[in-house]
């Protein structure tokens, strides 16, 4: 029981690895351009520390967010809280997606799915899965 | 095996719980790094207008993430080159600004921003299109009203020719259109506001553009002012009032407009083409005959600004206009052949309204009177506007309306006192000379006064007050037969003359006072001559005025008033010689005329309950009864009148009077408070129906 489960764990990824390869006459060479072109993109992303959205969607979310709370009346709002409340929201979001991408791998995926997130935010309780 | 397994699942439970501090202490270092790069204050920092997406850079207005804009000197936008943008211009986001710059930098910290511009961003942020939209909805409603008056308007000007002797100012009947181009702004915003706001702008076609229709949201001393009002205040009113009522708040306004609207003409539906070619085509056709008619009396300078106004037609759709002008004229020739079927429809449909316009010349006490005919007409017009307004003020939410009511309030409060004072004046009067009957006139005359005076335009308690005058007239049979006599004779007389001689004979202490209330009671009596009166108002005008009547006061100062009144009205009735001469059956009371009252109730109810189908109460002194008891206009103005019905209506004071019989504190005694506490319950039912049948 307990081996088969610790067997079975590592081969999800190895499967799903295995798969591209398998399924198309495909040449290697393009699935391993692939794989290193979404890996190179995950360690650049990892370096920056830019802002990953897009300044004008986010203000207007804020926007409609904002709108909420002040009854349809649109504030005025600084330029540095605006990016300030959006470094945050994108903190927040990676930290968020690095929990549930651990309980994807855990869970012996490594597609997140929405219940990973939904079980992030569970265990981190109310307060710092923000509701 | 097992234990091997449990150490291999425990590293990986392990790992997953490592790699998930991992990932908090990250993000608690980023935060913590996000926290000290935001924590001081940004005084200097440009502000985004969320309504727009747009910050002030000093290369000028940017979009938060997206292009930049520059303006031009004229106001017009282009979008410049230099641009980071991601996302396309938004149509609706063009914002007016007067800003340019040399560099652009990120919005970080190098942003030198205006302060003045700073100080200017509202805090709430206007958009152009809104205010657009308010603008255009308030000129559509300004017109609609403007229209219905202006049927009534055809109808006065009619008879009212002769009067007509205006400045060349009035003489303007140019209305705006509705979306009235740029070009146009300058004629639409300015010259059509000095002639409507001018004291001496005459007949019911003055102009008003949609701006100054937002006027009576505040308790600005214009409104008050009758002389002397001035282009420019009407102006920055524009500009405060369009920009704060929103959307929301007009919404309400919207449905009350659309309900009276729809209630004042229940049979048509609003939007129909005939209806709505005929309007435009009366309307059009006005202009014509007043142009006729005031040929007589015009200088050559209001011919040409008549002419001048002239080519601004009527506020039509812009594209419909050649079209509907074609019906027009097909509509006014047709009319011209069929004469007076057309307008019959016309004047009927604004019959209602006219009592409203009549007693709205309260306003007139505050003009100086030097000239009447002049002031007159100009009183009437700006009575028009002022009608108007006031009913432009329920277009706007009561939450937005709060300091009007208020002023207006305040102003019934000094009338009200006022009337009072004379009230007490002439009752004191009357104890002093029980016997005669003249002085019982002038208390008759300042009931009316006081009724017809603090009573609104065309609200129910005018009607109510009209109604009430038949029981009066029953009530005291013989003497107030001579009563009305004189008062239809001196009323004749005031119609005639100018109100300021009016009251002359009651006081002249009190002059501005006197003519702003005969004119509207002259008014009324004009309307309805001695035998009308004698046989009570109709009931076509009974049932038809109501429906038109919604710019009535708050309901709770009409409720005071009309407590008020009741309780003076009360106290009269017991002082009154009729009243004390009438022998009392208990000699108890201190009061001799309010036992009389009650006991001559007592007889009328005696009679009552032993007769219940009897027809010849009318000319007894029960009829003074129903008018202490505020009997409905339905009941009182049959003739015979329903006995089984009144029997009901006072079926409280029977009530009362069986409880004094019993020898419970006799309710006379105690005013009318008391007796209404006394029987409260089924008073109450009473007034409810009473007002239901004066909303129907």
């Amino acid at each position: 029981m307990g081996p088969r489960r610790s067997r079975r764990k590592p081969e999800t990824p190895r499967r799903r690895t295995e798969s591209p390869s398998g399924e198309t006459s495909r040449p290697r060479t393009s699935g391993r351009a692939r794989r290193l072109r979404w890996l190179r993109e995950i360690r650049e992303l990892q370096k920056s520390t830019d802002l990953l959205l897009r300044k004008a969607p986010f203000s207007r979310v804020v926007r409609e967010i904002c709108a909420k709370f002040t009854r349809g009346v649109d504030f005025n709002w600084q330029a540095q809280a605006l990016l300030a409340l959006q470094e945050a929201a994108e903190a927040f979001l990676v930290h968020l997606f690095e929990d549930a991408y651990l309980l994807t791998l855990h869970a012996g995926r490594v597609t997140l799915f929405p219940k990973d997130v939904q079980l992030a935010r569970r265990i981190r309780g109310i307060e710092e899965g923000l509701g | 095996m097992e234990v091997q397994a449990l150490q291999g699942e425990c590293p990986k439970e392990d790992t997953l719980v490592l790699k998930l501090r991992e990932t908090r202490r990250r993000f608690q270092r980023r935060m913590q790094q996000l926290i000290a790069k935001y924590e001081h204050p940004f005084e200097d920092d440009p502000l985004v207008h969320m309504s727009t997406l747009t910050y002030k850079t000093p290369k000028g207005l940017r979009f938060w993430g997206g292009r930049l804009i520059t303006e031009t000197n004229q106001g017009q936008i282009q979008d410049a080159l230099g641009n980071q943008g991601d996302e396309p211009l938004h149509p609706h986001s063009r914002v007016w600004g007067t800003d340019s710059g040399s560099s652009d930098t990120e919005v970080a910290a190098s942003d030198q921003e205006d302060p003045s511009a700073c100080a200017l961003a509202p805090a709430v942020p206007q958009s152009p299109l809104k205010d657009d939209l308010r603008r255009k909805y308030l000129t559509q409603v300004d017109i609609l009203l403007l229209g219905v008056e202006d049927f009534e308007g055809i109808e006065k000007g009619v008879r009212k020719d002769t009067t007509r002797t205006l400045g060349p100012s009035t003489a303007s009947p140019a209305i705006p259109a509705p979306g009235s181009s740029s070009d146009d702004s300058t004629e639409s915003l300015g010259s059509p506001v000095q002639p409507a706001s001018s004291s001496t702008a005459g007949g019911p076609l003055y102009p008003c553009p949609a701006d100054l229709t937002v006027v009576p949201r505040s308790n600005s001393p214009w409104f008050l002012e009758t002389s002397s009002y001035s282009c420019l205040s009407s102006q920055s009113f524009k500009a405060a009032d369009v920009c704060n009522a929103t959307i929301s708040d007009l919404y309400a306004g919207m449905l009350h407009s659309m309900s009276r609207l729809l209630s004042m003409k229940p049979a048509c539906v609003i939007s129909t083409k005939t209806f709505t070619m005929r309007h435009w085509g009366s309307r059009r056709r006005r202009p014509h005959r007043s142009w006729a008619q005031m040929n007589r009396t015009f200088s050559i300078g209001a011919r040409h600004s008549r002419r001048h106004a002239k080519r601004r037609p009527y506020p039509e759709p812009q594209g419909e206009r050649q079209t509907l002008r074609d019906c027009k004229n097909f509509l006014h020739k047709a009319r011209h052949k069929k004469g007076v079927k057309l307008e019959k429809p016309l004047l009927e449909e604004n019959k209602p309204q006219l009592p409203e316009l009549d007693p709205s010349r309260k306003e007139l006490p505050v003009v100086p009177r030097k000239s009447s005919s002049l002031t007159y007409l100009g009183n009437s017009a700006r009575l028009d506007r002022e009608k108007r307004l006031m009913t432009l003020k329920w277009l706007i939410s009561p939450v937005k309306m709060v300091s009007q009511p208020r002023m207006l309030q305040g102003h019934a409060e000094t009338r009200y006192s006022e009337i009072e004072t004379r009230f007490n004046r002439l009752h004191r009067e009357c104890c002093l000379s029980p016997r005669k009957h003249p002085r019982a006139a002038g208390c008759l005359d300042a009931l009316d006064v006081y009724r017809s005076g603090c009573v609104s335009p065309g609200s129910p308690q005018a009607l109510e007050a009209h109604r009430l005058r038949f029981p009066f007239s029953r009530a005291y049979p013989k003497s107030l037969s001579e009563t009305f006599e004189h008062l239809d004779k001196r009323w004749v007389k005031v119609s005639r003359c100018p109100p300021k001689d009016s009251l002359a004979s009651c006081s002249q202490s009190h002059l501005p006072q006197n003519t702003c209330i005969s004119a509207p009671t002259s008014n009324l009596f004009q309307g309805h001559n001695a035998g009308a009166l004698r046989k009570a108002a109709s009931p076509s005008q009974a049932i038809s005025a109501p429906g038109t009547d919604p710019l009535s006061r708050p309901k709770s100062s009409y409720a005071e008033i009309k407590a008020r009144f009741d309780q003076l009205h009360q106290r009269i009735l017991q002082m009154s010689p009729q009243q004390a001469k009438v022998p009392s059956h208990v000699g108890m009371c201190g009061n001799k005329a309010s036992m009389g009252v009650w006991c001559q109730t007592g007889d009328s109810f005696r009679k009552l309950n032993l007769d219940p189908g009897f027809q010849g109460l009318t000319r007894s002194p029960w009829g003074s009864v129903t008018v202490e008891a505020h009997v409905s206009a339905g009941t009182a103005m049959k003739d015979p009148p329903d006995p089984a019905k009144r029997r009901r209506l006072w079926e409280p004071m029977v009530c009362g009077l069986q409880t004094w019989r019993t020898g419970h504190p006799i309710p006379a005694q105690l005013g009318r408070k008391s007796y209404a506490s006394v029987c409260r319950p089924a008073q109450e039912k009473e007034e409810h129906n009473l007002q239901d049948k004066r909303e129907k």
